[in-house]
């Protein structure tokens, strides 16, 4: 069954990455003549039309559609207009990096933020949970261009200790990770301590309170578990952000990702890198989302996947639960009612 | 009761601690797989070194040795059939020894002897012409035809005799050859492909790799001719060069002075002064500030004029942007046809009066008048439309605005050339304009003359002047050509502000002087403690 889900979900995903490729086609056609760019300012009217017709930009729209979808059924995006080179190897060729920085950056930002949340979450509306919640707050405040260039005059200059930039052994990835963490460690902090404190004042937890066990395995054991579903959500969220490639930290540390060569691409007007771009991205988002529906049935039976209405609904319900900041549902008044049930 | 205490409570525990445990486990793992360098050094070694640019090369095409993408490196591997001397910038021979007009549309180039592709391919007219006919053919369109003239033909006399033809007479055809670098016409016939990504030519370097997004390297080329020449100006003291590409200049500039680097390219003046050592030269780049004439409000001669006398050229160039020396022309002393004409002075007080005059007479002076930019290209422009802008505001034209524009968006507003130029534009566009060809005609065909694509100005007076200036040659065409730009001096459909310094970065190990051209040659450098 779950096979069967997952064949239905990648066929969906084959016409979503179609219609979305139709779409950028037709409307990266209407902003812009890549010609022009190619050429410098002083080139001469018929160089401008040579090129054009070089680049088969003289055809009838239709025409270069027809030629560009049938490329597409078969991984051809064509030849970069900027580049001159394949399309798609020039991004696959840039996904390494990319993926590489998404890890170290996650890898930096969930532990971080879990325990900042926790810790908030155990002791709200204390001065620890006001000072870490103005910290969480500050990383999703702060701008990361400057933050990485602070990090690179710090580590990198003053210190010595770090690359400035690059792309080459793993300690290149530090700073930028570092950077990009801010963010997610802010939002996922937030999340894990608004749903922890809303799963501490549930009637369960009460009756682990009263059967003696400790504050401590509590939360490790159930009330973390139970929180984890809008946490993968924002977490969620934020991979694919990643995935689309942080483009200002990839320029200021000269990380060789997809999202910098993605913006390079629409400046230029650069059609076959842009659709070869949001190919590999749309396709890495789909594969996100979709692995995202399937931690939610691995963390909570009651989102089966298979499960036909009633799962969908659940599974929507899930994810709207999820949101950064959510409303508490658990009044204090509950938290009375438990009170004088134990 | 709770689905989870209904649950066997030991499994239930140890799949939550396995659990932990894995997460714990990766992020570890991934954090000491990041942590797992040392501390960033150069790695480089004896005359071994790593130069910091703010470009990637679109490609490693020969075609792409024009630009400023392109020439750090190709020009390395691949040369021309003249070059530049770099102190008084007159043509010296590289691949020809020789060169002269036979007649109005033929000149002949003697070739060098003995001189070899990196790829093995002999070195003669015959591969001359196939590999210049590649690269001119109208039909591959590469932009490097931009430099010049339609349908250049070229053909072996003999086998060391190169004949170049033209459709119509072309006195410059030499400084117009020296863009062209020669590629191995072995590598065009059967690895076409490879001609984007694997440059070949005959230089003093040879491509070694290229990874993209991250670095090209460039080693000796053991076989280089120049090795054994007395007239190779310049000699491998450098044995391995490694490009790395950073677009931010304060990470260029870091890595110059933490010795990631031991070069750096673009830096502000400030930038430079804090590197090991610092070198600095004029440019063939000037920032211009081009005006719609088509506009009934800039089509006045009154309000140009005021414009130009708006505001501080001095302290757009050296307070706002990175240094440089103001101008009155938009080509600086090194080209033909420089006029040594002095800066428009700064003063707001004629300009209110000037604004006033053709007020009165019935000017609309509150018309909008945008002053764009390109993003990115210039260095603080942003600051600079500001500034240019409020200027105009202070005179008395009240509708002036300020705008930055990416790159596409600029260029669809700055290169419709001047017969689709919209009255009611008003557009006021600075600009950074390349010479490279250090001929003025390069400059009026561009931004004078009625057929020039980024021009914005159409006068039959100059079209005369142009067209006798352009088949003229020796004096005669410097006075020509000096004659127009003083002519456009008065006219004044654009103003020219200065040219701005490039500024480089340097170990102290590097000893090299940069050139006005920007050529960036590793021949001409030595290193003070090479291995």
């Amino acid at each position: 069954m779950l096979g069967k889900y997952i064949a239905k979900r990648l066929a969906h995903a084959v016409l979503v990455l179609l219609a979305v490729l139709v779409l950028v086609w037709f409307v990266v056609n209407q902003i812009g003549d890549p010609a022009r760019l190619i050429l410098p300012p002083s080139a001469s009217h018929q160089l401008y039309l040579d090129t054009r017709a070089a680049m088969g930009l003289d055809q009838p729209l239709l025409v270069q559609f027809w030629n560009s979808f049938s490329g597409w059924i078969v991984g051809d995006f064509g030849n970069s207009v900027w580049q001159n080179v394949p399309a798609l190897p020039l991004v696959l060729g840039r996904l390494p990096a990319t993926l590489l920085l998404t890890a170290c950056t996650l890898a930096i930002a969930v532990p971080i933020a879990l325990a900042l949340g926790v810790l908030s979450a155990l002791y709200p509306t204390s001065i620890l949970d006001r000072v870490l919640t103005t910290i969480s707050l500050a990383g999703v405040s702060i701008a990361d261009f400057w933050l990485g260039l602070m990090l690179i005059l710090f580590f990198g200059v003053q210190l010595g200790v770090l690359p400035t930039s690059g792309y080459g052994g793993l300690e290149y990835a530090i700073l930028p990770a570092a950077t990009l963490a801010f963010r997610p460690i802010g939002r996922l902090a937030q999340v894990a301590r608004s749903t922890l404190v809303e799963e501490m004042q549930k009637p369960y937890i009460v009756t682990l309170r009263a059967q003696g066990m400790s504050e401590a395995k509590i939360v490790r054991r159930h009330a973390l578990k139970n929180s984890l579903i809008p946490i993968i959500t924002v977490g969620g969220d934020e991979l694919a952000s990643f995935l689309n490639g942080a483009v200002v930290i990839e320029t200021i540390f000269a990380w060789p990702g997809v999202g910098a060569l993605f913006i390079q691409a629409i400046e230029r007007r650069d059609l076959p890198l842009v659709l070869a771009c949001v190919f590999v991205i749309a396709t890495m988002v789909i594969i996100v989302n979709l692995l995202i529906d399937l931690a939610y049935a691995w963390i909570d039976p009651r989102a089966s996947l298979v499960g036909g209405a009633s799962a969908r609904r659940n599974r929507r319900m899930l994810r709207r639960t999820a949101r950064p900041f959510p409303p508490k549902t658990e009044s204090v008044r509950t938290l009375g009612l438990g009170k004088s049930a134990r | 009761m709770n689905r989870i205490t209904a649950k066997k409570p030991h499994a239930g525990i140890r799949r939550t601690r396995v659990g932990v445990m894995a997460v714990l486990a990766v992020a570890a793992m991934a954090l000491s797989a990041c942590t797992g360098g040392g501390t960033a050094t150069s790695g480089d070694s004896g005359s071994e070194i790593t130069l910091a640019l703010g470009e990637e090369p679109r490609s490693l095409a020969s075609w792409n040795a024009y630009s400023n993408d392109g020439h750090p490196i190709l020009r390395n591997v691949g040369e021309a059939l003249l070059n530049r001397d770099p102190d008084s910038n007159e043509l010296v021979p590289e691949l020809a020894l020789s060169w002269e007009q036979v007649d109005d549309l033929n000149w002949q180039f003697t070739l060098r002897e003995g001189v070899k592709f990196q790829d093995g391919t002999d070195f003669n007219a015959e591969a001359a012409a196939d590999a210049l006919n590649y690269v001119l053919d109208p039909e591959n369109a590469f932009p490097m035809r931009t430099f010049l003239g339609p349908n250049v033909t070229a053909s072996a006399v003999d086998e060391f005799t190169l004949n170049v033809a033209t459709e119509s007479t072309d006195p410059i055809l030499p400084t117009r050859l020296y863009f062209v670098t020669i590629p191995s016409p072995t590598q065009i016939e059967e690895d076409p492909e490879a001609y984007e990504t694997h440059p070949i030519g005959t230089g003093p370097y040879q491509f070694v790799s290229w990874e993209r997004g991250q670095n090209i390297v460039l080693e000796a080329y053991p076989d280089w001719w120049g090795i054994d020449s007395d007239d190779a100006n310049g000699a491998q003291n450098v044995t391995k060069a490694t490009y790395v590409f950073r677009p931010e200049t304060e990470v260029r500039s870091s890595m110059v002075s933490t010795g990631e680097a031991d070069f750096a390219n673009r830096l502000t003046s400030d930038q430079c002064e804090q590197a090991p050592k610092c070198e600095a030269t004029p440019t063939v780049e000037t920032i211009i500030l081009r005006l719609d004439t088509p506009n009934p409000t800039l089509a006045d001669h009154r309000i140009r004029e005021a414009i130009a006398l708006s505001f501080d050229k001095s302290q757009i160039m050296n307070d706002i942007g990175g240094g440089g020396e103001t101008r009155g022309q938009i080509v600086g002393p090194g080209a033909t046809g420089y006029a040594d004409l002095e800066p428009y002075p700064y003063d707001i007080e004629k300009a209110k009066s000037l604004v006033e005059e053709a007020a009165a007479d019935g000017i609309d002076v509150t018309v909008p008048l945008h002053v764009n930019a390109r993003d990115g290209y210039i260095l603080r422009a942003n600051e600079m439309v500001q500034v240019i802008a409020e200027g105009l505001k202070a005179i008395g034209l009240t509708g002036a605005t300020s705008g930055v524009f990416e790159t596409a968006a600029f260029e669809e507003q700055w290169t419709i050339g001047y017969p689709n130029i919209p009255a009611d534009r008003g557009l006021i566009g600075l600009q950074q304009h390349g010479n490279e060809l250090m001929d003025y005609s390069g400059s009026i065909n561009g931004y004078y003359s009625c057929e020039g694509q980024t021009s914005a100005y159409c006068d039959p007076t100059l079209e005369t002047m142009y067209a006798e200036a352009t088949t003229a040659s020796g004096d005669d065409r410097q006075e020509k050509l000096a004659a127009i730009a003083e002519y456009v001096y008065e006219t004044i459909p654009v103003v020219p502000i200065g040219q701005p310094s490039f500024n480089f970065g340097m170990a102290e190990s590097i000893d090299w002087t940069p050139r006005t051209d920007g050529l960036i040659l590793l021949k001409e450098m030595t290193l003070s403690d090479a291995s």
